[in-house]
């Protein structure tokens, strides 16, 4: 087979024409680096669940068409099992086998028929289903191309799944269920010659370990922080692009790429992130992303719950250890208020990452589906790159073994400032006792009287969780153990909590009330309605006469509130409501009194103390004076003129 | 999300009884039922199976309907496509050793029809 193989290199050498094809409109092989300026090439493994996507993909190249500048050309394999559940042979995408094949489009008119029926096609080897996870044949497809189809510029696409850190491209037939590690995408790039744009056209690829593998092999990236619908690239659309302006260079190719595949998804169902890179600027960034890296984990273990709450609340994927970068550094930036040293080095690292000389373009688009928690997969806090960091709550862990877990990636990112820390910080966790709820999970809303609402009342839940940490909805969407709702007064509703993840640290979840805001005097009663089985009713938790906030005695004018006068009832505005113990299966919510309630509030140690009071005391007043305390995505609403109390 | 809670408070502090809500339930129904009765389009459900990732084995038939990470349940050997999180013990790559019970909502798209095949209709999971 190899021999077979050698021969036909040489005789597209000597001929200039693909080997078992490529004489085509546009002189195949011969067009030569001086003419065609670009050569597409498609790596597509499609031996796995993506077949018919695959085969759709290529219809969708075939119907851009053909151009004497650009070629297009592609490696494929569609997987015998899917589709024989379509009740579908190799007929159906107009090839006589399941054997690997390479495929050059030349015709033009579109496609005709699924599959390859607008060019020359050949198999690898004489007939074979070749290991499309195996480095060699990687190199083997680019050095092909290059030789049959020789350009200016190269962009290698490569089409299949992706699992970020933990590898890319599965081969059903030929490979089993594991994946490509990117250490062997390095391997296979390596020695293949200019790349110009390196596109994965896969899920959640948009990392920095994936930056890290490719530097050096290919000019510039093209990927996604989350996973990607299955449609995929919109090739005609790009091919279009690339076609109409062919002397176009890899840096608008690469930005282009980002901008036609977001808009062919604005209105779809999927929500979708695409950014580009250019690895010229790598070093650069890495130099800051290792002084960045030392200076946490010199911070550590002191920081490590403060690292841990900020890559909580930050912008998580598909695969919960990836945390977008930007807004992991924003969300650690307002925790570290004070430490100078560590916010220079976030600043520069913040400014590293969005050069416009190293993220050339980004783009993302929240679809109009529903996904987890009944609502969409909300991407917009995506800034183009994402680095693995756990929170170390719930699955956003790295596991103790496999392909994701930490020992996996010190082997993957060896010597690296980011593997070190991350060594120190994830080694560090665990220490927190979890309990599984199961798909039963602790939910929580605090409920008024809805015409407060009208009256201008609002109600904020809080909740101390057993970090020590009070969350409030206004403030964030997530905290370590579950994700609040909406901000009631963002969304003017009389309802606010949260629900809890299925895996929550033991300890105990302290509940409160708080009147934010009363400006007709209106002073709402309020409940708590609870549940502990998604299926189930809700519960409330208080029965008649339902207790009531009011502004009359406001902890805010006490200049040093205590936990003790809160558990006394010594406020009207700021009222404890129940707690909620896990200790194994959650225990009923209770009201343990005063006494009791300051010792689990003491028993977290660092819980509840006036350093807190005093912060949400500042968060609290900048709001009532229609300040602008919250996050920017309810900035606006805070706009509000500060009204004077009314009567009732 | 909204809604349901919108519906649980209205008028909740008038005179509701505890346990006093009007939320229905999920259908516990089967993998089976999902890919069999169209009938349960939009409906929540509750399945349960065994996560096979999202390729080896592909028992679950075409592709995956919403992003290339949709995941297979599977249960007397029929599957189902989920698009969401994977539960607890499976990876992309690495099937459950058993099964678990996810909470979904039951929704449909059409299966391309290859080589002149007619596009079919199919169910399939969007979990919760």
């Amino acid at each position: 087979m190899k021999a077979l193989h050698r021969i036909c290199l040489v005789a597209a050498f000597l001929t200039a024409a693909a080997c078992g094809g490529g004489s085509n409109d546009n002189g195949g092989g011969g067009g030569g680096g001086g003419t065609r300026e670009w050569t597409v090439m498609v790596y597509m493994a499609a031996d796995n669940s993506l077949a018919v996507q695959g085969i759709l993909d290529l219809d969708e190249m075939e119907d851009a068409g053909i151009n004497d500048k650009v070629q297009v050309v592609a490696q494929a394999e569609f997987s015998p099992s899917v589709l024989d559940q379509q009740q579908c042979t190799a007929a159906c995408f107009n090839r006589p086998n399941f054997n690997t094949f390479r495929y050059a489009i030349t015709q033009a008119g579109g496609s005709a028929r699924n599959g390859p029926d607008r060019g020359t096609v050949s198999e690898i080897g004489g007939g074979s289903n070749v290991d499309m996870t195996n480095p060699n044949t990687l190199k083997d497809f680019i050095s092909w191309a290059k030789t049959n189809y020789p350009a200016n510029h190269y962009a290698l696409v490569l089409w299949n799944h992706g699992g970020g850190y933990t590898g890319l491209i599965q081969d059903e037939t030929s490979g089993g269920s594991g994946l490509m590690t990117l250490d062997e995408l390095k391997a296979g790039l390596t020695g293949a010659g200019q790349i110009d744009v390196l596109d994965f056209d896969m899920c959640l690829m948009a990392g920095y370990e994936t930056l890290a593998k490719i530097v050096g092999l290919a000019d510039f990236a093209v990927f996604s922080e989350e996973v990607v619908p299955g449609e995929g690239n919109p090739y005609t659309s790009i091919i279009d692009g690339i076609q109409a302006n062919p002397t176009q260079d890899a840096r608008t190719l690469s930005g282009m790429i980002v901008d036609r595949f977001n808009a062919s998804y604005q209105g779809s169902k999927a929500s979708t992130t695409l950014s580009a890179y250019d690895l010229s600027a790598f070093a650069g960034f890495e130099s800051s992303l290792n002084d960045f890296a030392a200076t946490l984990q010199a911070g550590l273990p002191g920081l490590g719950t403060t690292i841990s709450q900020a890559a909580g609340v930050s912008q998580k994927y598909t695969l919960p250890q990836l945390t977008d970068m930007v807004n992991f550094l924003d969300s650690l930036n307002v925790r570290v208020a004070g430490q100078a040293a560590l916010q220079t080095k976030i600043a520069a690292l913040k400014s590293a990452v969005t050069a416009a000389t190293f993220r050339i373009n980004n783009a993302v688009h929240n679809g109009n589906g529903q996904t987890q928690q009944g609502g969409v997969d909300d991407v917009s806090r995506s800034n183009g790159l994402n680095i693995v960091l756990p929170s170390g709550t719930g699955q956003d862990v790295l596991p103790q073994s496999g392909g994701s877990s930490l020992a996996s990636y010190q082997a993957l990112m060896p010597g690296k400032a980011w593997t070190s820390f991350l060594t120190a910080y994830a080694g560090g966790q665990g220490t927190t006792a979890m309990t599984d709820q199961g798909d039963n999970r602790f939910e929580a809303y605090l409920v008024w009287d809805p015409d407060a609402v009208a009256a201008g009342a609002d109600v904020d839940f809080w909740v101390l969780e057993p970090d020590g940490n009070i969350y409030v909805p206004a403030f964030g969407s997530v905290t370590p153990n579950g994700t609040m709702s909406n901000d009631s007064y963002g969304d003017q509703v009389n309802f606010e909590g949260y629900l809890t993840n299925r895996y929550v640290a033991k300890g105990d979840y302290l509940i409160f009330a708080d009147l934010w805001t009363d400006p007709a005097n209106f002073q709402p009663a309020y409940n708590l309605a609870f549940r502990y089985d998604q299926t189930a009713n809700f519960n409330l938790f208080f029965a008649q006469p339902y207790p009531v906030l009011s502004l009359q005695t406001s902890w805010l004018n006490d200049p040093t509130p205590t936990p003790a006068e809160i558990f006394a009832g010594a406020y009207t505005d700021l009222k404890y409501v129940g707690t909620q113990t896990f200790n194994g299966p959650p225990a009923p919510i209770a009201r343990p009194g005063a006494t009791a309630s300051m010792a689990s509030v003491q028993a977290t140690g660092r819980g509840f103390t006036p350093a807190q009071l005093a912060t949400l005391r500042r968060l609290v007043t900048i709001e009532r004076l229609g300040g602008d305390a919250r996050p920017p995505r309810l900035a606006g609403l805070w706009q509000m003129p500060f009204s004077p109390r009314g009567g009732r | 999300m909204k809604s349901a809670i919108t519906a649980l408070v209205a008028g909740v502090l008038a005179c509701h009884p505890a346990n006093g809500g009007t939320v229905p339930g999920p259908q516990k129904v089967s993998v089976h039922d999902v890919l069999t009765r169209p009938a349960l389009v939009g409906k929540a459900v509750e399945v349960t199976g065994r996560c096979l990732g999202y390729s080896v084995p592909t028992v679950a038939v075409g592709s995956p309907p919403v992003t290339r990470s949709d995941w297979q349940l599977e249960d007397q050997g029929e599957a189902v496509w989920v698009t969401g999180s994977l539960p607890e013990g499976c990876t992309a790559t690495t099937p459950a050793e058993s099964a678990s019970t996810i909470s979904a909502v039951v929704a449909q798209d059409t299966m391309p029809g290859l080589g002149g095949q007619t596009p079919v209709p199919r169910q399939y999971l969007v979990r919760r």
